[in-house]
């Protein structure tokens, strides 16, 4: 991270081809006065875009820390954004298996027919219910002898045990295990009803563990911001470290603490935008590689499933995080370490 | 301009470098500082740049007592004084213009409106031929001449030097030390430190003594 001499040519950065004017040495010129009547907001705004180049040519000037400092980034921030992206495919795919789980709420013997028709009316109420319709026992019986093919030889069977039924299709467009639960306790509150059973309980495994694999993604994230920020604030330390005879020198001509750390923050901002970027594109090329098989596999099954890539809001977040990381990361690397260097 | 009045510096260890100095320099005034090494000459500069602070008594620069000035107002102290260091203190990834532009940049001039005042800077110093070259490449003089353009590129009110001439030949020096004369004459008040006393002996100003820590003579040559 040593700097390099720059090269020196027009394309400096406070170069411009101006005629040498020795009077300009002894009289202010017009130059000075309108500078002068500059308003703070162009000086502020001058003095950022200075220090902003400033802080890129740092990076600029050790290229090769720069790329290995972005790829570390990149790959930080590729994981929680990739799984994030990775989870929320799953949820979506699950929520096609919504109209697979029903609810057999199975009824207490002989209930008057006008109770069952109250139950019936009552659990079409509730919101989450899509459906729900009335199985005798009898109905139950003969499809139970129509499907499994014994016909005749279940005549022997004098009494028919099953009880009759009501089918609930939950609506779940929500897809979350909690309103399955809620629906699942009314229902077996409910008075005259035996019992209530999920049909497909695995659906409602597979809702609990996307609700942890979306928690874990979450803790994930924060783990990989800290990482960003460690990142970002110790590469930081390590060149603000490098550049100390700079900083002197700044400081004794007079630039203020902030004046000195502003390209530090560019640098930090220029670190965590362009990891974001990095991990955009790892996220990116990794989605488009591996959706590809998973649209052909999901082919096979006639499934119309389409793997996503993350959406502009995820990339939005990636980015905006990674700039306030990056920012965050090198002003606490920096602030302290600057106000304490003082000239020799 | 310049007020010193009873200063006493003791470093930390209980080492006094300076006892009850006290002298005055009127605006535009320029005076030699000079005495043997370990004289406290460098001490004194360093406390008139706020690089370090008074253990009694008062530093007072253009009406600003530096021992009640707030760390929030060094920088713009500094703004107004123009430092020439023994070892010139240039960045060495940037080229002589870019180090001569710096003072004028922290300053928050506009980089387009700067070029002319860098030129003249280092028109003074005979090293516009230079511009463009890396301080690396330099000869120490041409260093040292980079080091006073880089001083009085702003103009400022105050100019300090501390043995501006320290690592450079008799003849160079006295050069330097003429250079400063020169630049002078345009109102700025200057204290150019120098353990060598027959050079300014030479320049027929005034020239102020310390020995030990203490101001043993003040007067015009
Ligand atoms: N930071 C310091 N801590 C302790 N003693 C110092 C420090 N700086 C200078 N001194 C001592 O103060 C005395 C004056 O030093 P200095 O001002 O550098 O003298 P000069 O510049 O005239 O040679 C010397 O004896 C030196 O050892
Ligand atoms: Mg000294």
């Amino acid at each position: 991270m040593t700097p390099k001499p720059r090269k020196p040519g027009p394309q400096g950065a406070t170069r411009r081809p101006v005629r040498p004017t020795p009077e300009a040495h002894h009289n202010e010129g017009p130059s000075a006065q309108r500078f002068r009547a500059e308003g703070w907001l162009q000086r502020g705004w001058l003095q950022q875009r200075l220090a902003a180049q400033d802080g890129l040519q740092r990076l600029i000037d050790a290229p090769i820390a720069t790329i290995l400092t972005l790829s570390v980034l990149g790959i930080a921030l590729a994981f929680p954004i990739g799984l994030f992206a990775l989870v929320d495919n799953a949820r979506q795919l699950s929520q096609g298996w919504n109209s697979s789980a029903q609810i057999s709420v199975f009824l207490r013997d002989n209930l008057p027919s006008t109770q069952i028709d109250q139950i019936t009316a009552h659990i079409r109420q509730r919101p989450e219910v899509s459906s729900a319709h009335y199985i005798s026992s009898q109905q139950a019986w003969d499809e139970f002898r129509a499907a499994s093919g014994l016909g005749k030889a279940l005549d022997v069977v004098e009494d028919n045990p099953l009880p009759a039924l009501i089918l609930v299709q939950p609506d779940l467009s929500g897809g979350d295990s909690a309103r399955i639960k809620q629906l699942l306790s009314f229902l077996q509150g409910e008075p005259g009803v035996d019992s209530a059973q999920l049909d497909t309980a695995w659906v409602q495994r597979l809702y609990a563990l996307l609700d942890l694999a979306r928690k874990a993604v979450l803790w994930l994230s924060g783990l990989a911001g800290l990482a960003v920020l460690l990142i970002v604030g110790n590469t930081i330390r390590l060149m603000s470290q490098s550049y100390r005879e700079q900083i002197e020198v700044y400081k004794l001509l007079g630039a203020t603490n902030g004046y000195v750390r502003r390209p530090f923050l560019y640098v930090g901002v220029a670190y965590g935008l362009g990891g974001g970027l990095v991990a955009w594109v790892i996220v990116a090329a990794s989605f488009a590689g591996f959706g590809h098989s998973v649209s052909q596999v999901a082919a096979l099954y006639n499934s119309p499933f389409l793997v996503t890539g993350p959406g502009p809001v995820a990339i939005l977040a990636m980015l905006s995080g990674g700039l306030a990381l990056g920012w965050g990361g090198s002003w606490l690397a920096v602030a302290r370490y600057i106000r304490a260097v003082n000239p020799t | 301009m310049i007020q010193c009045d009873d200063v006493t510096k003791t470093y930390p260890g209980g080492f006094e470098a300076l006892s009850h100095v006290q002298f005055h320099l009127e605006k535009g005034e320029l005076a030699f500082l000079t005495g043997p090494s370990g004289a406290g000459k460098s001490t004194l500069l360093r406390l008139l740049a706020a690089m370090e602070r008074t253990t009694w008594g008062k530093v007072v620069i253009d009406g600003q007592d530096l021992s009640r000035l707030g760390t929030r107002h060094i920088p713009a102290l500094r703004r107004k004084i123009g430092f020439v260091f023994q070892n010139p203190r240039l960045l060495n990834d940037r080229t002589v213009y870019d180090n001569v532009a710096l003072p004028l940049l922290i300053a928050g001039h506009r980089p387009q409106e700067i070029g002319s005042r860098v030129r003249a800077a280092l028109d003074t110093v005979g090293l516009l031929s230079k511009e463009k070259s890396s301080p690396l490449t330099l000869s120490g003089g041409e260093q040292q001449r980079v080091g006073i353009a880089r001083a009085v590129v702003t103009r400022p009110p105050v100019l300090l030097a501390d043995e501006p001439t320290g690592n450079l030949d008799p003849e160079l020096s006295r050069e330097i030390m003429n250079l400063f004369i020169q630049l002078i004459q345009m109102g700025t008040t200057a204290l150019i430190a120098s353990h060598d006393h027959d050079l300014v002996q030479h320049l027929r100003r005034r020239v102020i003594t310390l020995r030990d820590g203490q101001l043993v003579d003040d007067h015009h040559v």
